[in-house]
């Protein structure tokens, strides 16, 4: 029987944004190694797939300062994954990095190193970045524009593919008597001319366990959407309405055969925020204190940051502007997009909006009781919304403890996840194959 | 005395593979085993990611040439050890300042402040082809000033927030000072960068910057853009003159000797070893070969003469010259009041005595 894949998204303090604000957080130990090893381990006694670090290139400011409300973003995700693959033996270690702001051959090397030191659990969430902010950091005037982001990352993960797959298996002699240590007849060396890079040469490491990372997307524009169908063997969707979420799913499956793809090796992993409560009340309060500790304006500056529009001179307590917003002609994502259809439908004031963005960051939230939490991610499951999720605690540690220890058993109790790892890679927990070193000059 | 030690996972002789540890690859396993061991030898640091030889001669096959990304490397000892500092090679020549200031800030605080970034430049030889960057120098003024404006980069977007600046107050709800934490605005000849970094400031303050020696005539440019220069001097006298030459462009910084041991019980020991890997493989390094009390001396003579302010050992062939220098000659030094017995502070500034760096935005 087919079972659910679990994934938790560490960030520092929680994922609702006001998370590192619960008296059980400890705010100045976010940043230290013991508070993302604590992450990893619950993980693993949980048998998740994997852990999961976002990437952001810019500090969260408005008008030139530095949000003074909002937690950090995540700091550098391969520098955490590293630290933890060493604390950990079976969880698998996504890490996200932007294709806009790097160079190939350094992401591959990067990536080869950490599947080589966690022996097979590397996996790397590809995005693009398309923040202005950002830009500016990286000596440039604007951001790139969308088309070319994603050309530039189809043709960035052709490279990495062709590095990964450029030992051959037993290129390593160790003949020491002969003094051979590798035999370069068994290295290839890439020759890639495309529109975006030229890269020459081979990584000065053997073929990784995995072969490749597992690849991770996230985007869900259009464009995302067609990246996905072409790299993706896992995606993390930001959906918080079930239909939806079919769709999007089913659109992305019928779009792999068309780039000689099996659809049914993709895992789309939607992110879900429970808060939980051993009645339905206990949970309900708690999100209720949660969002009394969220600073209003910390919810206008998400808000006006994923909309691109300035809502701060707009009435905290009258409808969301969402004529006002359509006309300013800004390109939004799906998640904007639902976010206003739901504004409209339920007559959502800014700071109502405000409140929904800050606490899941537009993420699928659940509020309930284990059990009722299970029904949900069951409901999603069975009707082919998901493959499992990407658990996205309010506040670490104890909203992830308690996941682990309340809500995977009754998964487990119900067949809906797996009692135990059957292999030690990433790509066994995800079904996944393990590509063969011709997969990839065949496939370039 | 400081005492580093480069990490290589067959050692630092041409011909170490040919003799020690596992022949193949072992993954980062070596690595972890040669930190461990230096962190009970209570060496300052460990050095990731200088390469043993050229390019050339680690793509011809006839050496152990792999490579781990030495900030992926990194990463991992910080969880394999609790007070070594680490110091790790992200040269230049290609570099953003953003992506080195976000992953060395992430490192500093994931380590409690234990890391070093040694800046070099690579070169041509080691990057071309790699990267595509025809508006890039590889070498030469343009190339050192490209470095420089990088290093100071860095630097401005560690300062980019204050240390008053990571509020976290959970009562009143601020997570940040935004008073306190600041765009760099930094518009240079090389790098437009406005900050701030998103990462608050190091625990360090900032990272303890390394670099290699240069030729001569580019110490005075690199001068106020390192603390710690590790030096492959050939001789004594060369190591003093080179030394008090940095010391008169910069009185912080540090010159270290970079120095390759062969060591045994027994002189004649440690002669046949270097007989037996010379026999295999032609080494052109600065190298001791010699017993752990001729080596304690030697270290001491060399100090003594003024000719560094520590060194860096590198272990001809793995485990057995870094177990001889850890049980054996850190012991002599401790005797001679050279070492201090295991880590009497936490962060490498305090291990190497440096001062640790005010904002430069802190009124």
């Amino acid at each position: 029987m087919t079972q659910m894949h679990l994934g938790v998204f560490t960030y520092p303090g929680g994922h609702h944004i006001a998370g590192w604000r619960h008296d059980s957080v400890m705010p100045r130990e976010i940043l230290g190694y013991d508070y993302y090893r604590r992450t990893a381990e619950a993980a693993e006694r949980g048998k998740f797939d994997l852990v999961f670090v976002g990437d952001m290139l810019a500090a969260r400011e408005k008008d030139g300062r530095v949000i003074a409300q909002g937690a950090l973003n995540n700091i550098d995700s391969i520098s955490i994954l590293s630290a933890v693959a060493g604390a950990t033996e079976r969880v698998g270690l996504v890490a996200t990095l932007s294709t806009t702001y790097n160079e190939p051959f350094a992401i591959a090397e990067r990536f080869a190193s950490l599947d080589h030191l966690s022996a097979g659990r590397a996996g790397w969430n590809i995005i693009t970045t398309a923040n202005d902010d950002a830009a500016l950091n990286f000596s440039r005037k604007s951001h790139m524009e969308k088309t070319m982001r994603y050309q530039r990352a189809t043709e960035f993960v052709d490279i990495c593919k062709s590095l990964w797959d450029g030992w051959e298996d037993g290129a390593i002699a160790a003949d020491r008597v002969a003094g051979t240590f590798t035999d370069i007849r068994k290295i290839h060396e890439i020759d890639h001319k495309g529109q975006f890079f030229s890269v020459k040469g081979a990584l000065e490491l053997p073929r990784s366990p995995q072969g490749w990372p597992v690849m991770v997307q996230a985007g869900g524009s259009p464009a995302g959407l067609e990246f996905a169908a072409t790299v993706a063997e896992v995606i993390f969707a930001a959906q918080s309405d079930r239909e939806q979420a079919i769709k999007f799913r089913a659109a992305v499956k019928q779009r792999m055969p068309g780039h000689g793809r099996d659809p049914a090796i993709l895992k789309v992993l939607p992110g879900l925020l429970p808060i939980l409560g051993s009645t339905e009340k206990e949970a309900l309060e708690k999100e209720k204190m949660l969002n009394e500790l969220l600073h209003p304006a910390v919810g206008i500056w998400m808000l006006s940051e994923q909309m691109d529009f300035r809502l701060y001179d707009y009435p905290q307590d009258g409808p969301l502007p969402t004529a006002d917003i359509r006309a300013s002609g800004g390109a939004f994502t799906p998640r904007v997009v639902h976010l206003m259809e739901r504004a409209d439908r339920e007559g959502l004031t800014v700071h109502q909006c405000g409140v929904l963005v800050a606490a899941s960051r537009s993420h699928g939230s659940f509020v309930g009781t284990p059990e009722t939490l299970v029904d949900h991610m069951k409901q999603w499951f069975d009707e082919g919304a998901c493959d499992g999720f990407n658990i996205m605690p309010a506040y670490f540690h104890d909203e992830m403890d308690l996941f682990v220890d309340q809500v995977v058993p009754i998964l487990q109790q119900r067949g809906l996840f797996r009692r135990d790892y059957e292999g030690s890679m990433l790509r066994h927990h995800l079904g996944l194959p393990i590509p063969t070193a011709s997969a990839g000059r065949l496939a370039a | 005395m400081h005492l580093f030690v480069s990490l290589a996972a067959h050692g630092w002789h041409p011909a170490a593979w040919r003799v020690a540890g596992r022949p193949g690859f072992d993954g980062a396993k070596p690595h972890l085993r040669a930190a461990a061991q230096a962190e009970r030898g209570g060496l300052d640091a460990v050095l990731v990611g200088l390469p043993t030889a050229s390019r050339a001669a680690r793509e011809a096959g006839r050496i152990d040439g792999l490579r781990l990304d030495p900030l992926t490397l990194l990463g991992l000892l910080i969880g394999a050890t609790e007070r070594i500092g680490l110091c790790g090679y992200w040269p230049v020549d290609i570099a953003e300042p953003f992506h080195v200031a976000r992953v060395f800030a992430t490192l500093d605080h994931l380590s409690g402040g234990r890391t070093g970034w040694i800046a070099g430049l690579a070169g041509r030889a080691e990057t071309e082809g790699r990267f595509q960057r025809a508006d890039l120098p590889y070498e030469g003024a343009d190339a050192l000033a490209r470095q420089v404006e990088l290093i100071d980069v860095a630097r401005q977007l560690w300062d980019s927030w204050e240390d008053r600046g990571f509020v976290v107050d959970r009562a009143t709800g601020t997570f940040a000072d935004s008073e306190h934490v600041h765009p760099i605005e930094h518009a240079g000849r090389f790098f437009t960068v406005r900050g701030p970094l998103n990462v608050p400031r190091p625990v360090q303050g900032q990272p303890v910057i390394l670099q290699r020696d240069v030729p001569a005539p580019e110490r005075s440019g690199l001068a106020a853009s390192t603390e710690i220069v590790l030096g492959e001097p050939a001789t004594l006298a060369e190591a003093r003159t080179t030394c008090a030459e940095w010391q008169a462009l910069s009185p912080t910084v540090r010159y270290i000797v970079r120095l390759e041991v062969i060591l045994g019980e027994t002189e004649a020991a440690a002669t046949e070893r270097a007989a037996e890997l010379d026999a295999l493989a032609q080494d052109r390094r600065l190298r001791f070969v010699g017993t752990p009390e001729q080596l304690a001396a030697h270290l001491a003579a060399w100090q003594a003469a003024g000719a560094c302010d520590g060194f860096d050992i590198l272990p001809a062939a793995m485990p057995l010259d870094l177990d001889h220098l850890v049980q054996a000659v850190v012991p002599l030094l401790r005797t001679q009041g050279l070492r201090p017995a295991g880590y009497p502070r936490r962060t490498l500034r305090e291990h190497l005595q440096l001062v640790r760096p005010l904002s430069r935005f802190a009124a």
